[in-house]
């Protein structure tokens, strides 16, 4: 544990100037239940932009939940957010306009089989966004290039290794310019190696103003990378913005 | 046993090679007439809102339950008397035969509409909900992401689906079809019923059968291997 602590010491992030900046993702006491059990009682943070959370958390405490309710892929049962203006409240429809700005790259990468790597980055470009397909093409191209694959373009997702498959599906949130992207146990699967590859990707996309979050369970990785930490423990989230944070962390999530 | 060679002289033999050629179109008609109501009824039952999955799954219980033969005799003989009866008006002569073939693939259409189901249903909910975050329709992740992989993921099934269709339509024969009409298990009693040779026309007939079936495993096997059906597309390196 001792050499986790040196990773946060030596490489945490320093506040950005622009903390006044309006946040891209607003969660104002979210709540939701699965019968009896009160999964998220009230989750609250806050992220802007270019900014980098990662939310903690031991096994089945309600992650995945959570990303799932800014994704729109779950309803919940009380509070609200914001995603970079758009509110979303409780008992009312998802904004369909919001499908498609948020990047989404799920724990199982959920890739489409029957696509290529390249096929599966351009399909919502044609698709979502209408672009010509020759257009769309060249940008699946240049995602895959941005996180070292344009030579596995052709190949499709059961031709990939594990890590493969997750840039694929970086790639494929990436092509349509997320204003916010949400990773669920982006480390899961991976060796050290693998991790360091996604920790360069991720620092190149920190570096171009991407708002992210992170759902781990790799905390040294979550202190590596992200500019506050949330932990999220019997439905509240007690966020922190200082190293120090890493501690409560570990003492509460590892021990 | 004595083999009687006449069966297989003319016009005997005539009526079996039409019978034959008729089995092919009354086939290939209740075929494609069953995958045309099935598929969208598999899709519909899956993903239509509730009050028209409750009707399909009505649809599929009624057809696939019901027994081919009663159902058969039921249309062609109780129905069009039900028909006379409220309207005055008789059925046309050899209306029957689109009845017989209308029959046979509502039957089928009901078994291929789960198998449909049963292959969307065999699609991880994960395929969905990437489809979603991306911003595609419901209809685009329909048709982009499951069909696509539900339709490899079903045809062996529903090509022994159709194999047995084209089995099914020797049930013609206790049928009033019109002669000319009759597949080749009806010309092969029709022949029987002149010459009083029962084994020859129906052995023929059931070689006819065996012969259009190994065709139709043949092109099974065929569109099978193709790698988008598969799956080893999906495993090249």
């Amino acid at each position: 544990m001792d050499s986790q602590t040196s990773i946060i010491e030596t490489t945490h992030t320093p506040e950005p100037a622009g903390s006044a900046l309006l946040p891209i993702l607003s969660l104002e006491n979210i709540q939701k239940s699965f019968g009896q059990r009160h999964l998220l009682s009230d989750a609250s943070f806050s992220l802007e932009k270019g900014r980098t959370l990662a939310l903690c958390g031991a096994s089945g405490c309600g992650k995945t939940t959570l990303v799932k309710i800014i994704s729109g892929l779950m309803s919940f049962d009380g509070g609200s957010f914001c995603i970079s203006g758009t509110r979303v409240v409780s008992g009312e429809p998802y904004p369909k306009s919001l499908f498609g700005t948020i990047g989404v790259v799920f724990q199982e990468h959920n890739l489409f089989p029957h696509l290529s790597a390249h096929e599966n980055v351009a399909l919502a470009l044609k698709c979502v966004r209408k672009i010509p397909a020759k257009a769309a093409n060249d940008r699946a191209l240049h995602e895959l290039s941005r996180v070292g694959l344009a030579d596995c373009a052709s190949r499709h997702p059961r031709a990939l290794s594990g890590g493969e498959r997750q840039r694929v599906a970086i790639a494929r949130a990436l092509a349509l310019d997320p204003i916010l992207l949400l990773l669920d146990e982006p480390t899961a699967s991976l060796d050290a190696k693998r991790i360091d590859e996604l920790r360069a990707i991720l620092r190149l996309l920190k570096d171009s103003d991407v708002a992210m979050m992170l759902v781990t369970h790799n905390i040294p990785f979550a202190c590596d990378m992200a500019d506050r930490f949330c932990l999220l423990e019997n439905g509240h989230i007690t966020s922190g913005d200082s190293p120090t944070m890493f501690d409560t962390l570990r003492q509460q999530v590892w021990e | 046993m004595n083999f009687n060679n006449y069966v297989f002289a003319a016009p005997y033999f005539g009526w079996l090679l039409r019978g034959a050629a008729n089995t092919v179109m009354i086939s290939a008609m209740t075929a494609t007439l069953a995958l045309l109501v099935g598929i969208p009824v598999g899709i519909l039952r899956q993903m239509a809102p509730a009050f028209v999955r409750v009707v399909l799954a009505g649809f599929i219980t009624l057809f696939r339950n019901m027994p081919l033969v009663p159902f058969l005799l039921f249309s062609v003989f109780v129905a069009p008397d039900f028909f006379l009866q409220c309207t005055g008006k008789a059925i046309p002569i050899g209306f029957e035969y689109w009845l017989f073939i209308v029959c046979v693939a509502l039957n089928a259409s009901g078994y291929i509409a789960d198998i449909v189901r049963s292959g969307l249903r065999s699609i991880p909910e994960g395929q969905v909900q990437a489809g979603r975050v991306l911003g595609l329709s419901p209809r685009q992740v329909i048709f982009r992401i499951l069909v696509p992989q539900a339709v490899r993921i079903s045809t062996p099934a529903l090509g022994t689906r159709l194999i047995h269709t084209m089995k099914n339509t020797s049930v013609a024969m206790v049928l009033p079809i019109v002669v000319d009409s009759l597949d080749v298990a009806g010309q092969g009693a029709r022949i029987a019923g002149e010459c009083f040779a029962w084994a020859e026309p129906l052995v023929f007939a059931a070689g006819t059968y065996l012969v259009f079936s190994l065709m139709l495993e043949a092109l099974l096997w065929y569109i099978c291997r193709n790698p988008l059906l598969t799956g080893r597309e999906y495993d090249a390196a």
